[in-house]
């Protein structure tokens, strides 16, 4: 080994050493310094600016009432278009003849009677949700009314009745339900 | 109960401890300010020098952690996501200062040394403040806080290579310490 390669190794065996050294001091470094002033009031004082968001619950309760209805209801016009489409109806025979106006009473008094115990139910809904139940309501309301016009043109037509039947008991079933109880809206 | 068993404990309870602040408990972010002010203002004193601004820093870090915990969604650790927030605060309030330099002129032959007046051994501490602005930085970063080249030098503003030429001018200068 030449004299140059003699100190090359010899500094680099102090180099070593000293990286040792170093490491081991660092290690010994306290992770921690206490503050030499309480920081927590001035801290509180500024939090006291923000408010953390309250994380907003998922509102997804009005949103599949109102896909569920929109799909019975599409069903129910689809299957009117259909009816209309076909040339010979399935006739109601002899005096099982529907009477529509005789229905429509019966059912116009219980429905009436559950609407209004539906919005008094429910009143204390957010707007929003208020508003949306009542848009599936009218939605059903208004394809109740397109086939009670059909029945009246073909009150012999089993299958108009039918679909007459179905859509007053959905009616019924949205107007019988207590969304507050749930506290899904909230 | 086995050192693994109190690690997790502990995990736990800081995690609901987060879980409480982020529904508005005051109490409960106290907690948590209490547990890590004093690895904050150590690595704000480390990375500024002075101590007192070291702790004005670390006071808006944890007003900052307060305003941001929503969005703190608990993948890592409450303690490192904080100590990330107080070194950006840190860094930032140095970069105001003096902008990192992108790169640097080190000649690795030139002897450096300490500055004047420091030339006898010194606690490691006082070596760390002793150092440049950008050596620091990077040291503290790298060898105590644990980042990574790529990230000091993103965090930094400067090139991978200026990162790891400080640390060899940081550690060079601190063995210089040693060996006094």
């Amino acid at each position: 080994m030449s004299g140059q390669d003699k100190i090359q190794d010899k500094k680099g065996h102090v180099d070593g050493a000293l990286s040792l050294a170093l490491a081991r001091e660092l290690r010994q470094l306290n992770p921690e310094m206490e503050p030499s002033r309480d920081l927590w009031p001035a801290i509180e004082r500024g939090m006291a600016q923000y408010v953390q968001p309250t994380k907003k619950r998922l509102n997804w309760m009005p949103y599949s009432v109102a896909a569920s209805l929109l799909i019975a209801v599409s069903a129910l016009v689809s299957n009117v278009v259909l009816m209309k489409q076909q040339t010979a109806p399935v006739l109601v025979q002899g005096t099982d003849i529907f009477s529509l106006d005789e229905n429509q009473v019966e059912y116009l008094k219980v429905r009436n009677t559950l609407k209004d115990q539906f919005m008094e139910t429910n009143r204390m809904l957010p707007l929003a949700t208020l508003d949306d139940l009542n848009h599936n309501i009218q939605i059903l309301e208004d394809a109740r009314i397109e086939i009670e016009s059909q029945v009246r043109a073909n009150p012999q037509d089993a299958r108009l009745i039918e679909l007459l039947m179905r859509i007053h008991a959905q009616e019924i079933e949205l107007l019988k339900q207590d969304y507050s109880k749930s506290g899904q809206f909230m | 109960m086995s050192e693994a068993s109190v690690v997790l404990g502990a995990k736990a309870r800081e995690r609901a401890l987060v879980d409480r602040a982020k529904k508005n408990d005051y109490n409960a972010y106290e907690q948590l300010y209490r547990l890590h002010v004093g690895c904050v203002v150590a690595l704000c004193v480390r990375l500024c020098k002075d101590r007192d601004i070291a702790e004005d820093l670390a006071q808006e870090a944890f007003i900052l952690a307060w305003v941001k915990l929503h969005s703190f969604r608990g993948d890592s650790a409450f303690g490192s996501w904080l100590y990330r927030i107080a070194t950006n605060t840190a860094l930032s309030y140095l970069r105001k200062q003096k902008p990192f330099q992108n790169s640097i002129d080190i000649d690795d032959t030139a002897e450096e040394s300490l500055p004047d007046g420091i030339a006898e051994k010194m606690d490691l501490e006082e070596a760390i403040a002793q150092l440049p602005d950008g050596a620091r930085a990077v040291f503290v970063l790298y060898s105590l806080q644990g980042y990574t080249h790529d990230e000091i030098a993103k965090l930094l503003g400067i090139a991978q290579g200026s990162s790891k030429a400080q640390l060899h001018r940081a550690r060079k200068l601190l063995r210089g310490y040693i060996n006094a």
